[in-house]
């Protein structure tokens, strides 16, 4: 059997699956709806392949101290360069809206841009958002000049008022962070992405390329992921599957997926049956 | 709004309790003790925040430990104290105590600090080697994930009479390769000693004997406290004045807490000599300064000064 080729007329063109806009984020525009965490690899090299794998251009980091031993790790930039990436500084860790105000100040001196993934985390071991913090420290880093990227719960309220609070994007949980059970709420996820202006990124939860397919078939802008690539037995071809999971996700969307029906449909004709 | 960009917390990371400056030290035989009970809450009544009990009972099983440590933890909690379990990680977690003392031989502090809560308190025992002055963690330091030392044998004791102390000499070695972390001194630490103690860098001193053999534990303790220079009555600012204290003896010396660690420095020093004592590259550190992120153009020009507080970051990888 020979692989299907453009010339044979098989494979879809890229004229027929083109025209889909790139993910535009506060006037950026990036060409992959997929973004990558930093975090959790076992080691740098693989970390880069794995990044350079998913076609990724926006990555996330922490900001943490210096160990002033100097034995240990030296700062990501020295792996993942400002100059491949954009790098989406994050206030991971955080537990109150004080404290992530000045870990943003902190990754925003640090020179690269004025962007941040903002984090309060609300419970220790669900690592789910506490809203009201991230809400209050949203208002207080846009009034001072941030592009805030709120992560928050699949809450169709609390979106509106990460909005209203001037966020450039909304990044509602698939599952709780690390979890890998992939998108628990489809409907929420569609209800806020229908509601909101604003994009809407899927962070945190998905476990594997199905989920991360089933998470764009909702019609959102994109999605953001750390330990599921950096975790798997093999992050390098995980990152891989992602992308064009998240691509086949976006596709699937675009094209319009046929209606449920709770019978069956005979796909082909009832005509021209032999008595 | 205000209210949220006014708030200055001590640092990002979780709270951690302050590291109190005497920690009294239980065995197998004081836990023994009918009037141990009574005692304890004598020299906790008489330390109150200022000082941290370890529960410490090697041959007792983890039930006892638990059942001591369930009263030990009541009293303490009283006074604002706090209280510290001994190699058992398990029992620290069914009590919910403050946190673990560990020694060569318990888990290590990383994985320690895996299975507590984020803000315990995590010490670690570190006697002498067989040079006499050359610590056993000397090689890297401290291990990661410790927030304090106990070091020793200061001086030889009745516990270990066979040991031979390392004396001040030998706790200013421990202290130099302790890269910041907190230093406090064990092993026949008597009132009239703990001036030179002080004096040498430790951030405090542990007692056994010299607290539950006293004839009054709470003097004990009253006593010992006395000798950080402290009114009996003061607290909170404890930390800040017994740095400026043994700074001043030190001569041209300032305390700064970088990242958390006490690192004495010389008067005088800049940002930007302070990031080349620690050979890092300024370009890719970000430096808050007393809750103040500096510009880069800054470094060279600010002037630290004894009992600022400094926050050195950096990116690191995350999600």
């Amino acid at each position: 059997m020979t692989r299907p080729t453009e010339e044979s007329g098989h494979a879809v063109s890229a004229i027929e699956t083109g025209g889909d806009s790139p993910l535009r984020i506060a006037g950026k525009e990036f060409a992959s709806r997929l973004i990558v965490g930093t975090g959790k690899y076992r080691d740098d090299e693989t970390m880069v392949r794995a990044i350079r794998a998913s076609g990724a251009e926006m990555v996330t980091v922490a900001v943490r101290r210096v160990s002033l031993d100097r034995s240990r790790e030296e700062s990501i930039l020295h792996q993942v360069s400002p100059e491949e990436f954009f790098i989406l500084p994050n206030t991971a860790g955080c537990y109150t809206a004080e404290e992530a105000v000045r870990y943003a100040r902190l990754g925003r001196a640090a020179g690269l841009n004025d962007w941040v993934k903002l984090e309060v985390i609300g419970d220790e071991s669900t690592l789910l958002p506490d809203v009201q913090a991230t809400i209050e420290a949203a208002r207080v880093l846009v009034n001072e000049g941030f592009k805030v990227l709120a992560y928050t719960n699949d809450d169709l309220i609390t979106a509106l008022r990460l909005e209203d609070a001037g966020c450039v994007a909304v990044m509602p949980l698939a599952s709780p962070i690390g979890s890998g059970l992939g998108l628990i709420n489809p409907y929420y996820i569609r209800e806020i992405k229908s509601r909101l202006e604003v994009t809407v990124i899927v962070d945190a939860g998905v476990g594997t390329a199905s989920d991360a397919c089933a998470t764009m078939e909702q019609g959102v802008d994109g999605v953001l992921m750390n330990t599921a690539i950096a975790a798997a037995e093999d992050p390098v071809a995980m990152a891989h599957a992602m992308r064009l999971g998240v691509e086949a996700g976006r596709l699937a969307w675009r094209a319009g997926r046929m209606p449920r029906r709770e019978v069956a449909v005979p796909s082909s004709p009832a005509r021209g049956m032999l008595d | 709004m205000a209210a949220v960009l006014a708030v200055g917390t001590d640092s990002c990371d979780p709270p951690r309790p302050v590291i109190p400056r005497l920690h009294l030290i239980t065995d197998d035989r004081v836990l023994a003790r009918p009037d141990f009970p009574v005692r304890a809450a004598a020299a906790l009544e008489a330390g109150r925040d200022r000082v941290t009990l370890h529960l410490r009972g090697p041959r007792h099983s983890g039930r006892d430990l638990w059942e001591v440590g369930t009263q030990l933890l009541a009293e303490v909690r009283k006074r604002s104290g706090t209280l510290l379990v001994n190699d058992r990680i398990d029992v620290a977690m069914a009590l919910g105590a403050d946190g673990v003392h560990l020694g060569m031989h318990s888990f290590l502090p990383v994985q320690a600090r895996a299975m507590l809560v984020r803000d315990a308190l995590i010490g670690l025992s570190a006697h002498a080697g067989d040079s006499g002055t050359k610590p056993n963690w000397h090689a890297e330091g401290p291990p990661e994930g410790v927030d304090f030392l106990i070091v020793g044998t200061l001086f030889s004791t009745e516990s270990h009479p066979g040991r031979i102390g390392v004396g001040i000499e030998g706790l200013r070695t421990m202290i130099a390769s302790a890269r910041g972390v907190p230093v406090l001194g064990i092993g026949g630490v008597t009132p009239a000693r703990v001036s030179d103690i002080l004096a040498a860098g430790a951030h405090g001193v542990a007692v056994i004997r010299s607290v539950w053999d006293a004839e009054d534990s709470g003097a004990a303790v009253a006593e010992l406290l006395g000798e950080y220079g402290w009114d009996a009555k003061a607290s909170g600012a404890i930390a800040m004045s017994t740095g400026e204290q043994a700074a001043g003896e030190g001569g041209g010396e300032i305390l700064l807490r970088v990242n958390g660690a006490e690192r004495r420095a010389p008067e005088g020093l800049t940002v930007q000599g302070l990031l080349e004592q620690l050979e890092l590259i300024p370009a890719t550190v970000v430096v808050e300064h007393n809750l103040e992120i500096l510009d880069r153009a800054s470094y060279a020009r600010v002037v630290l000064h004894d009992g600022d507080r400094l926050e050195l970051v950096h990116f690191v990888g995350g999600g």
